[in-house]
This record gives C-alpha cells, sequence and structure tokens, in this order.
C-alpha cells in the first residue's frame, strides 16, 4: 500500500478535464475517493482494471497516466 | 465514457466525506470507562486497570478518534477504515473480558453471562449490521468499498495469521513449561480463555494493521 514504483499524472489530468474532482473521478472509476487520493499520492499501485477505467476516463492510454518511475 | 462525465462541483466533494458522530461515540465511552476504573475505589475494578490490553485498547481509542479528522485532502475515513478501528476496539475489548474470566475477577454472577452473551450477540450480528451499513451508505455515496479495501484487508489477514501461529507456538511452549515445573496443567478455564484470547489478539493485530494501513494511504 506504499512505495509504489508506478508514478502517475492523475492529479495534472483531473485538472486539464475541467477540475474534475476526486470525488467525480472516483464515481466514474467506481472506486472510493480515499483510493484516488492514495493513488495521486503514489501510496497506491492500481490494478490493471482500474489503470484502465482511469485513462478510458480521461480518454488517454494507460502510459499516459501511469509511467514506471523506480 | 465521456471524459466529462461525472464532473461534479468541487464544493459537493467535502460534504460526501464527513466523518460519522458514531465514530467518536465508541473512543469516547472507552475513555469514560477507563477514567472511571482509574478514579474507582473498589478494588476489583480499580484491578482492571493494571491489564495492559486496557491501556492498549485506550491507545487504540485514541487514534480511532484521531482517524476521524480529515486528512489535508479534505477525506475522512472511508468505511473500511472506520471499521477497522472498530472491530480492533471491540476485539480488544473482548480479551478484557477473557482476562477477567480468567482471572475470576468477574466471578460467577449473572453480570459474566451477560457479557458473554452481550459479546456473543454482536459477534453473530456484526456482519449483517455491516452489510446493511454498507448498503445504506452505497445508496448515497455510490462506491464504499473497493479493490484497496481488498489489497489492505489482505495484508491484515497475514499480519493476523502470523500473530496466531506465534501466541499458539508461545502458548505451547509456556503450557509444556507450566506443566513440567509445576506437575500439573493448568486448569481447563485458563487455558480456553488463553486459546480465544490468541484468537481476539491475533484478528486485532490485523485489525489495527489494517486501520495503520488506511491512515498511511490518507496521511
Amino acid at each position: 500500500m506504499t512505495g509504489t514504483p508506478i508514478a502517475n499524472g492523475i492529479r495534472r489530468l483531473r485538472f486539464e478535464h475541467g477540475e474534475m474532482t476526486q470525488q467525480a473521478l472516483a464515481d466514474a472509476c467506481q472506486v472510493t475517493r480515499q483510493t484516488i487520493i492514495a493513488l495521486e499520492a503514489g501510496r497506491y499501485a492500481p490494478s490493471l482494471e482500474l489503470a484502465f477505467r482511469i485513462a478510458r476516463t480521461f480518454d488517454v492510454g494507460v502510459e499516459d497516466v501511469f509511467r514506471w518511475a523506480a | 465514457m465521456s471524459m466529462h462525465e461525472g464532473i461534479v462541483p468541487a464544493g459537493r466533494q467535502a460534504r460526501t466525506d464527513r466523518p460519522s458522530v458514531w465514530s467518536v461515540i465508541w473512543p469516547a465511552a472507552v475513555f469514560t470507562g477507563f477514567g472511571l476504573l482509574f478514579v474507582s475505589k473498589d478494588p476489583a475494578l480499580r484491578g482492571l486497570t493494571l491489564g495492559p490490553v486496557l491501556l492498549l485498547l485506550v491507545g487504540i481509542a485514541g487514534l480511532a478518534w484521531r482517524s476521524t479528522r480529515p486528512s489535508a485532502e479534505g477525506a475522512g475515513p472511508s468505511p473500511g477504515e472506520t471499521d477497522a478501528w472498530n472491530a480492533a476496539q471491540l476485539l480488544l475489548v473482548a480479551v478484557i473480558f477473557l482476562q477477567m474470566i480468567a482471572a475470576g475477577r468477574l466471578g460467577e454472577g449473572w453480570i459474566t453471562w451477560c457479557l458473554l452473551f452481550g459479546y456473543a450477540g454482536v459477534v453473530l450480528l456484526g456482519p449483517e449490521i455491516r452489510a446493511r451499513r454498507l448498503a445504506a451508505q452505497a445508496r448515497h455515496r455510490g462506491v464504499v468499498e473497493d479493490e484497496r479495501d481488498a489489497a489492505i484487508q489482505a495484508a491484515a489477514t497475514r499480519w493476523s495469521k502470523r500473530t496466531l501461529e506465534t501466541m499458539l507456538v508461545a502458548g505451547a511452549a509456556v503450557y509444556a513449561l507450566h506443566a513440567s515445573r509445576m506437575g500439573s496443567a493448568p486448569d481447563a478455564r485458563a487455558t480456553v480463555a488463553a486459546v480465544f484470547a490468541a484468537m481476539f489478539v491475533a484478528n486485532a493485530v490485523g485489525q489495527w494493521c489494517a486501520a495503520m494501513l488506511y491512515w498511511r494511504d490518507r496521511r
């Protein structure tokens, strides 16, 4: 649940998409807001399914959201 | 799904994560109980304060109360986090009761049976109450549990299992040592209470671990 080597640009993408709130993204991806917060803070590595859901919400590819940062 | 689907005004975000008042009632009860025991003149009641588990319970109640504060992002505890804190405290209360029964502090009166049946009722009805509560919250808030909850619960279960194994091995060693030195085995009531206490402690450790993982995610 901590120290994941996967970095992400979720926060940037939210603001680029009409300042979407964390709750709105959570609702769109069918997760809790706390999970979005953990993801943005880099404390949680999502499943492949959730990664695709997030990318799909922003209409971008998975690699545009997540990158290997280790 | 369109990219802007689901966008809501920012002002609604904090309202949905407002912590429930119920999340502070249990810690308040624990602190009040501890205070009453501490100032009590009755030796039997004061004896309870000697239990390190009671001190641990007060500590965890304090952390549980602290967890109700919103994080820097303005998010309150998730239902999973609240449940983890509540379960950790409830299991420690069970350990205290078992300690008291094993030490004969509760006596043979009806209070012992009331406590035991009350606890059994909570254990039996707990999952149903939790399921109904989550269903009610889901109607208002949408998703209340997700894959992160499952991952945290899996980590908690691992810790719980390790703790139980360690305690059972240590308990068996103590039992054997006691039997060989004293020439007799500990009485049945103390043995049964010790086994149950080990299970409750292991579960409490698991729930405490889950609560800490939730807390770390939300810092």
